[in-house]
């Protein structure tokens, strides 16, 4: 897609998403069944996008990413996901005060 | 003792190519266990177990208490690579593929085979959480373990590596528990900071 770099940072950032409905779902204890769903179903889509996309299994120095990278860009997408989440439901909140 | 190690030795190579000659019986298989024993997806699948027990609880007392297994599990996966690094400085086994006629279907790894880096990395995030909470715990270690299977079956690592690797995990838990004891009270603050303070409410679901 954008370079393997690229693509592992926007597979977790999917995958953190994902488990990011899991989570607000489950501290809200919520019976619906659909943001469990949601997240199952974008993090099962982040792995089947990263390794249907291209030859995922390379050495480090050969294009993959070393143990450093990995920590690295996965703490970040961690942090993009999460400021995602923030951003849209602070957008939510406002969407509805206007409505009302 | 020599005699006693080559047995050991050679019983590792028989048990490792009772588990690589598999390969090619099923091509499903194979890609399944290239694709698991790849270093994301078990890794990535116990990060996000350990960002959800990070953010799952909602009372202070639980949260603390799982937060604190999470550091464990983080102290331990650090502790566990850097014994694995000092070991590569003194000890270099090679890899199976180098040795046998092994079926290797993965990229070919130059470090040294034993301990196993990866399965002493997520066992290491795994042992933590088993001690705290069981049913996540399984979870974790049977994901740790079918990481170990695979890269065996692939052909990268002797059975012998992956208990080296886990032997590893048990050491640095051990390190890491006792280090924790130590700094209990600075652990205690920093989570409290971690709480409280407003400028890291970004980070606070």
């Amino acid at each position: 897609m954008f370079g393997f770099h690229l693509d592992y940072y926007f597979c977790c950032v999917l995958a953190v998403s994902g488990l990011l409905f899991i989570l607000v779902a489950y501290r809200k204890s919520s019976l619906s069944v659909m943001p469990y769903c949601l997240g199952f179903i974008l993090v099962l889509a982040a792995a089947i996008l990263f390794f249907n996309t291209e030859n995922r299994i390379v050495n480090d120095y050969q294009g993959g990413l070393d143990a450093n990278e990995q920590i690295v860009l996965f703490a970040l997408s961690a942090l993009t996901a999460l400021i995602i989440r923030k951003l849209s439901s602070a957008g939510k909140r406002i969407i509805r005060k206007n409505i009302n | 003792m020599q005699d006693f190690i080559r047995t050991i030795i050679d019983f590792d190579q028989k048990l490792f190519l009772a588990v690589n000659s598999m390969v090619g019986t099923s091509s499903i298989i194979d890609s399944s266990a290239r694709i698991i024993g790849s270093d994301y997806v078990v890794p990535v699948f116990l990060s996000l177990i350990l960002i959800f027990l990070w953010y799952k609880e909602t009372s202070i007392l639980r949260k603390f208490k799982a937060r604190l297994t999470v550091l464990n599990s983080i102290f331990t996966l650090l502790g566990a690579c850097s014994i694995v690094f000092i070991l590569n400085q003194f000890l270099f086994r090679e890899r199976p593929f180098d040795l046998l006629e092994a079926n290797l279907i993965f990229y070919a790894p130059t470090d040294s085979s034993f301990p196993s880096n990866s399965v002493a990395a997520v066992v290491g995030l795994a042992i933590p959480v088993f001690k705290t909470y069981r049913k996540i715990g399984y979870l974790m270690l049977s994901s740790g373990l079918c990481l170990a299977f695979c890269r065996i079956y692939v052909g990268i690592h002797f059975p012998g590596d992956v208990l080296g690797g886990i032997l590893t995990a048990l050491v640095s838990f051990f390190l890491s528990t006792v280090l924790m004891n130590l700094f209990s009270r600075q652990l205690y603050l920093s989570l409290l900071i971690f709480e409280k303070w407003k400028w890291l409410k970004i980070v606070r679901l």
